[in-house]
């Protein structure tokens, strides 16, 4: 903190850049030498890269398998039902975005805004179609932007979410008599985003119920509450997909499941623990003096607990909750260990196609900055909102 | 000052406790605690801090459990039994020290909230009795503010609205200025002294003596757990009885 | 007198309106559904498993192995895939799995520490490059990391014959081979030493933080536990007769020997969590230092104290009070990221467990283990982590 404070110039002084120069790299012998030898490192890592990107690598194998990448083995002739899904939730950002920033400009629908529209200019390349599909999408956000300034309060948004949450589930899956579409066929980013997503959302629920048995006041249900919780932490989220890979069928006396779900049951149990403890630490956060206000004033136990704690504990934690979510979407990576074709998976399967033999490279390189505009973005977005809850205290 | 002409003789008791005990562990908070409070008789509760007079009103409409010992509000024994704890809580308003109002409501939502909610009150009817009561206690205008963006004695204020709105028999107030800035205070002096006029029977934790004096009926001084002294505020401020008192008032007024 | 005080005597309270009795059912009906949930899993399970010929039992345990494991031993005790059976095959994965959790822990720390000062240079440049490292490591999963160390960056190295020896170090394709004090093939068992040694050397320390929270003297724990440490070490190399020997990595032709080798999947595995890890405590560190009153620094520089000693002297000491917990975190979150072996073939205790499952047929038991031992890991460790807090705690006093 002291040692970022510069003392501010004094003010005869004109800030130019040798000025600036010699203040933020070159103030003291230390100073220039750690200047030089960082100054070094960063040459030799931007020019390798920049030698091996423009010169060595051989980008095709990206667009040759794009389509493959975004949404693994689904079937081409289904992709509308892609489409449809990115069109409504680029409306939907729009709408909430304009909602939102109603007489003041909010930045955390930007970032996701931003990142969806980086992303379909990638998906330019997915059909025929997006000649015609990308334009309507990137129409559809500022559409609904305006719309959403005049008439859509944000609060419906909240239910919309739900509702668009719902639909785009039984619009990845269900037959409407063209042929449907199976959990085994998502893959790539597709499948990266639906296991994080119905991941949080799945594990919503449960989370909750368990912050909320954990700091109840009967010994016997926090205890069970504590126990669970804490075994799920201490297992790795790998060892907890295994089990899922076993345990799901034999639960449901040996059914045939699909992978997929199996991996969305782990994923929910791992994430309800976590999620769990986030809330946990915003109930403790709400006064005891809520509870007795609301107890004195006539509200139930339940009533107190769904109208007055558990509003103001889920809006502390709102921050956390993103962290949380990010860091879910990055541990998806791990059903590549169990063989399910998510980014991480499908790229290996990729490389390991005879045509693109030793493209190991381009591939990971994308996708990890594919994993990056969206964590970054999401990471970001928590930042602001963590500012914005603070000062509206 | 005023002493206040009312004729309690004839009013029914609405609490009564009789020998209440209350531990905290090995701590004995209450000892033998006596005490009756009639109808529409303001009853101000002091006495050093740690001496169990929040425990006690606390123990009213049970916020704090007690152990031993036996309270009836408005005929009611207060027991484990649900149905007589949510009787009795729908009856005594309760105003905090720190306010207590819920921030992520509105001003008039913190008001409606309960009536709504408890007594299943239209929302259109709620919401004219907020405005009343915000009437009543002089901010009509901040109803559609959050807890927030209000001074300390606009909060407290809204609290005893929020209170209020249950339209409880019995009002309890637990020390409502001491996190108040003195500019405020009388601003919710203003509307305690006012209800007192109305005929509500208040039960108060303070050591704001000009309110005492000019609304009380009766000074119930606490000590170490125990109720050590009864009397007429004049009687009180003037001629304590106890030793114990006496240090107390020095205590208080000698600063 | 009054109209209220005469109905005292009250009917009994039936039981579903008494608050006391209320709590009580309400836990045993969880209690009950919670028991009726689990009675109805492992019925289900055994179900299940009957349909496919299985049971749920360890029986598998004591039988022979029979597959290889490329490294480790079960903890200083060499593996034998011909004779030994899956418990011995189990200690040594989790051998490995302690090997570089351990290492990472202490590497991770050391890089951690040095990115987290970087990120609060006054060096702009410095400052920026700490702030892109942490943000591309943080912002990318693990898995895609390690992968990209492994395929892309160990195995890519040049192979052993090519390499020039650093230090008497080689770094191939092969793996890293360092000098290091070796077991002697004919020796006694060391690796019980080792464990004596930390444990003696924790339990100095706790003795004399309890000393120094009893007394109020200063006692210096730390260094009084560093060299019970090494006293253990020492004595135990001459007690047990020298059982180690000097080991240098000489180059032959598949490969090298002598020294301490470790294979590409460790290294890779290595590297990729501690430079995982070290983003995440180098944010810790960046906000620990930033915990400490402004007012340190300039009393610090006021008495004469340099950057540096102002940095080591003051401000890092009370900075990690402020870092204990969350490295703790990381330091849990480090051991149960070390089961992503398995995407590259380290045999940790997870990969060994998983191929044991696949020898055995006993998967479900195998991973039913696994997850018993990572239990156990982070108790251990959030347990020693609270009683480091604890301890460092009372010193403010």
């Amino acid at each position: 903190m002291e040692a970022t404070n510069n003392p501010p110039p004094p003010p005869a002084r004109v800030p130019t850049w040798q000025l600036w120069a010699k203040e933020n790299l070159f103030s003291n012998t230390t100073n220039s030498i750690l200047t030089v030898l960082t100054g070094a490192l960063v040459i030799w890592v931007i020019s390798s890269l920049a030698i091996w990107a423009f010169t060595q690598a051989r980008w095709g194998v990206i667009p040759a398998n794009f389509r493959i990448l975004m949404t693994g083995s689904f079937p081409t002739e289904q992709l509308w039902r892609t489409w449809l899904v990115l069109i409504i939730v680029c409306l939907s950002s729009g709408l909430h975005w304009g909602s939102l920033s109603r007489g003041e400009k909010l930045p955390v629908w930007t970032y996701v805004v931003g990142a969806i529209i980086a992303l379909f200019a990638l998906v330019t390349q997915m059909g025929h179609l997006s000649g015609i599909l990308v334009p309507v999408a990137v129409i559809a956000v500022f559409a609904g932007y305006f719309i959403g300034q005049i008439a859509i309060p944000s609060r419906i948004m909240n239910i919309a979410w739900v509702v668009i949450f719902f639909g785009a589930v039984l619009l990845f899956t269900v037959d409407f008599g063209t042929g449907g579409v199976q959990t085994k066929e998502w893959g790539g980013l597709l499948l990266t985003l639906m296991l994080s997503i119905v991941g949080i959302v799945a594990s919503f629920p449960l989370g909750v119920a368990l912050a909320i048995g954990r700091t109840s006041n009967y010994p016997i249900i926090s205890a069970i509450c504590t126990v669970f919780i804490e075994v799920v932490r201490g297992t790795p989220l790998v060892v907890v997909f295994f089990i899922a890979q076993l345990f799901v069928p034999l639960l449901l006396g040996g059914a045939n499941i699909d992978p997929v779900l199996r991996a969305m049951v782990g994923i929910t149990i791992f994430s309800a623990a976590y999620l769990a403890e986030n809330v946990r630490g915003g109930l403790q956060s709400v006064p005891a003096g809520q509870v007795e206000a609301a107890r004195a004033v006539g509200l139930t136990g339940t009533q107190t607990l769904l109208l007055i704690v558990l509003p103001q504990a889920l809006k502390a934690v709102l921050p956390a909750l993103v962290g949380q979510f990010i860091g879910l979407f990055k541990d998806t990576s791990l059903v590549y260990i169990i063989g399910l074709k998510e980014l991480a998976g499908i790229s290996d399967s990729i490389r390991s196609n005879p045509d693109f033999i030793g493209t190991a490279q381009e591939l990971y390189f994308t996708i990890s900055v594919i994993y990056f505009i969206f964590s970054y973005a999401m990471s970001s977005g928590a930042r602001n909102l963590e500012k914005k809850l603070n000062t509206n205290r | 000052m005023t002493t206040p002409v009312k004729d309690l003789s004839n009013a029914p008791v609405v609490i009564a406790a009789s020998q209440v005990n209350k531990y905290y562990g090995q701590f004995h908070a209450l000892k033998d605690v006596n005490l009756e409070v009639k109808r529409g008789e303001v009853v101000v509760v002091i006495g050093p801090s740690g001496s169990g007079k929040s425990t006690f009103i606390r123990c009213i409409n049970r916020l704090e459990e007690h152990q031993q010992g036996k309270i009836m509000v408005q005929g009611i024994e207060l027991s484990n039994d649900v149905r007589n704890i949510d009787a009795i809580r729908r009856d005594v308003g309760m105003v905090f020290q720190s306010f207590n109002l819920f921030p992520h409501l509105s001003v008039l939502q913190n008001i409606t909230l309960a009536p709504m909610r408890v007594k299943k009150i239209e929302k259109s009817e709620a919401e004219k009795i907020g405005r009343q009561l915000l009437e009543r206690v002089g901010i009509p205008e901040q109803a559609d503010k959050f807890p927030g963006q209000l001074s300390g004695g606009q909060q407290q204020r809204v609290a005893i609205a929020r209170a209020l709105a249950m339209q409880p028999k019995i009002m309890l107030f637990d020390e409502p200025t001491s996190a108040l800035d003195p500019e405020m205070i009388k601003e919710v002096l203003d509307v305690m002294k006012e209800l007192a006029r109305s005929g509500m029977t208040m039960m108060c934790v303070t050591h704001e003596m000009g309110f005492a004096r000019e609304v009380a009926d009766r000074i119930v001084f606490f000590d170490k757990g125990q109720v050590v002294e009864e009397a007429t505020p004049d009687e009180f401020y003037h001629h304590p009885k106890t030793d114990r008192a006496k240090l107390f008032l020095s205590q208080i007024l000698g600063h | 007198m009054s109209d209220f005080t005469v109905n005292a005597e009250q009917a009994p309270v039936p039981f579903y309106r008494d608050v006391k009795k209320l709590a009580v059912i309400a836990q045993v009906v969880f209690l009950l559904v919670v028991l009726a949930g689990i009675f109805i899993l492992i019925n289900n399970v055994n179900l299940g498993l009957k349909k496919q010929n299985l049971s749920f039992g360890f029986d598998f345990l004591p039988q022979t192995a029979g597959f290889q494991v490329a490294e480790g031993t079960a903890f200083g005790v060499p593996y034998d895939s011909g004779s030994d059976n899956y418990i011995k095959v189990i200690l040594v994965g989790l051998y490995n799995t302690l090997r570089i959790a351990i290492v990472g822990m202490v590497l991770a720390t050391l890089l951690g520490v040095l990115v987290g000062i970087a990120r609060l240079s006054s060096n702009w440049l410095l400052n920026r490059v700490a702030l892109v490292y942490v943000e591309i490591l943080r912002n990318t999963p693990l898995l895609v990391q390690l992968v990209v160390w492994y395929f892309i960056v160990v195995l890519q190295l040049p192979p052993i014959k090519e390499v020039e020896p650093v230090l008497g170090m080689y770094l191939s394709n092969s793996g890293l081979a360092i000098p290091w004090m070796v077991q002697k093939p004919d020796g006694i068992n060391f690796f019980p030493v080792t464990i004596l040694a930390v444990a003696a050397g924790l339990a100095v320390f706790a003795f004399f933080v309890q000393q120094r929270n009893k007394s109020g003297k200063p006692v210096p724990a730390g260094q009084f536990g560093f060299l019970t440490w090494v006293a253990v070490l020492v004595l135990g190399f001459f007690a047990l007769g020298q059982p180690l020997e000097y080991g240098v990595p000489i180059r032959g032709n598949f490969g090298v020997n002598g020294g301490l080798t470790v294979s590409p999947e460790f290294t890779a595995l290595l590297v990729g969590l501690v430079v995982y890890t070290s983003s995440f405590i180098a944010e810790i560190t960046r906000a620990g230092i930033q915990s400490v009153n402004k007012g340190q620094w300039e009393a610090a520089r006021a008495v004469g104290l340099g950057y540096s000693e102002t940095l080591q002297l003051i401000i890092l000491p009370q900075a990690l009070r402020v870092m204990i917990p969350p490295l703790g975190n990381q330091y849990l979150n480090l051991t149960k990221n070390s089961s992503l072996a398995v995407a590259i073939g380290y045999s940790d205790v997870l990969n060994v467990l998983n191929t044991s499952g696949n020898q055995s047929g006993q998967n479900l038991q195998t991973m039913v283990i696994a997850g018993g031992i990572y239990l156990v890991l982070s108790l251990t460790i959030a347990t020693l982590v609270n009683a480091y807090n604890r301890a460092t705690k009372f010193k403010t006093r």
